[in-house]
């Protein structure tokens, strides 16, 4: 009985349970150091959805400005390019088209599903890409750069790294703006995938159309615009791709800190249930031991 | 200062293309702006008479808002983007941005005279840099100064 309490969380001592199953009852001790550990597991949790919480109710402040910047910067490309990525498929077909996909994660895990969903995405933009597309990735954060490397490491021309201990900044955007346009490759279509916080408990794996300089100048709305010329129009296309990841970065950081909430919410959970069924097999074991010796002195004396 | 101003849409040639746009804005003769730095925003999608911006060329400056109540703020902005689009809205996207009421004037003095001892120090990038600091601190004092 008491080995079905305990016998399926013992995967990893299992030599450890056929030595002690010889001796017949001593698992007393077992118990009591995975319970010790489980209780252990449950205080970090426990902190981590602390620190999560009050990391996520700062960068949900935060996202309050940056969306109304983001939007704002969003608004330009809605208007000079109000069908989005259709219209740029237009293109003679011999010409291979570059295609640039950056993924916004950070470095820590433990936070649910945010980054592999990002990184799956990427995954599926190049299984499924077009003969004539060509996909270029650039990681931002280490963990959307871990699962990208092994199968589709040839795909990945930047990768950063240092996202995530702190809220990410503007000029933390800035860095990785200008290492885009400085990385060599001049795209002519680009993809941000970031987490759209949608609420506390949900977001959206979402994607921001990025037009760099020539494509906007292909662009017909364009001449609706007022006194842009050459040297205008490239400063704001850079400056607009800064702005836009940024408000990548932190849509992506709010919702990944929220994630983590969640994520820890649970572990938490599931580490108490899992201490409720330690404590009782615990009690069980104790009270056969005890049982055991009073039936071994009872037999003693009525022997006598 | 060069102040361009970008008053309410008007003209028959804009509004037809702002009706052809017609890009999921109820009224597209209305001005609304959207006004912010990366964390902060002062206007967002509002409804306003009138904006001034003091140059196209990225120049250090105070932006004026006028509400549709007439009430006037003015903000300095150290950089930043202007679009002004057919659907009739208007986005000013500063890096960093301070209400002129709230300029610490000594604390840009004391950064005026930082930057200009910089600046004829150090390698091209950093004299470069101390310059444009010099430039944003000056525009700074000049802002607070015109306010009194």
């Amino acid at each position: 009985m008491l080995r079905q309490g305990s016998g399926a969380l013992q995967l990893v001592a299992s030599n450890l349970v056929n030595a002690e199953q010889q001796r017949g009852f001593a698992t007393l001790k077992d118990i009591s150091i995975r319970l010790k550990s489980v209780k252990n597991i449950q205080k970090i949790t426990k902190s981590m959805k602390m620190v999560a919480a009050a990391k996520y109710a700062k960068a949900e402040r935060e996202l309050k400005g940056a969306r109304a910047y983001g939007v704002g910067a969003k608004a330009f490309f809605d208007n000079i390019n109000p069908q989005g990525d259709e219209e740029v498929a237009g293109k003679p077909a011999d010409e291979k088209k570059k295609h640039l996909v950056v993924c916004i994660t950070s470095d820590r895990g433990l936070c649910g599903a945010v980054h592999t969903s990002i990184a799956k995405e990427a995954k599926n933009m190049i299984s499924k890409a077009a003969p004539n597309e060509d996909i270029r990735v650039v990681c931002i954060g280490d963990k959307s750069r871990a699962v990208l490397q092994r199968l589709h490491g040839k795909y990945i021309i930047l990768s950063a790294n240092e996202i995530g201990r702190q809220p990410p900044t503007f000029a933390d955007a800035s860095i990785a703006a200008k290492a885009i346009l400085d990385a060599g490759f001049d795209f002519e279509q680009g993809t941000i995938l970031y987490n759209r916080f949608k609420s506390v408990v949900s977001y959206e794996t979402s994607k921001l159309q990025i037009l760099p300089l020539e494509a906007i100048k292909t662009k017909e709305a364009l001449s609706t615009y007022d006194s842009v010329d050459d040297d205008v129009l490239q400063s704001y296309a850079e400056y607009s791709l800064a702005q836009l990841i940024y408000y990548a970065m932190k849509e992506s950081a709010t919702s990944e800190q929220s994630s983590r909430m969640t994520a820890m919410d649970g572990a938490s959970k599931n580490a108490g249930e899992m201490i409720d069924k330690l404590t009782l097999a615990f009690n069980r074991t104790r009270q056969a031991v005890i049982t055991r010796e009073l039936i071994e002195i009872i037999s003693g004396a009525a022997c006598v | 200062m060069l102040a361009r101003t970008v008053s309410r849409l008007s003209g028959v040639a804009r509004r037809g293309y702002a009706a052809a746009a017609a890009v999921k804005n109820a009224n597209p003769e209305e001005l609304r702006l959207t006004f912010a730095s990366p964390d902060t925003a002062i206007f967002s999608n509002a409804v306003v008479k009138q904006v001034d911006v003091p140059t196209l060329a990225g120049m250090p400056g105070v932006v004026q808002v006028t509400t549709n109540e007439g009430t006037v703020q003015r903000v300095f902005v150290s950089s930043g983007t202007l679009s002004v689009n057919i659907d009739g809205s208007v986005q000013v996207l500063a890096e960093e941005l301070l209400k002129v009421e709230d300029i610490d004037e000594a604390a840009a003095r004391a950064e005026l005279d930082a930057a200009q001892r910089a600046s004829s120090e150090g390698s091209e990038v950093a004299r470069a840099e101390a310059q444009i600091r010099a430039e944003v601190a000056e525009a700074l004092l000049k802002a607070a100064t015109n306010q009194q």
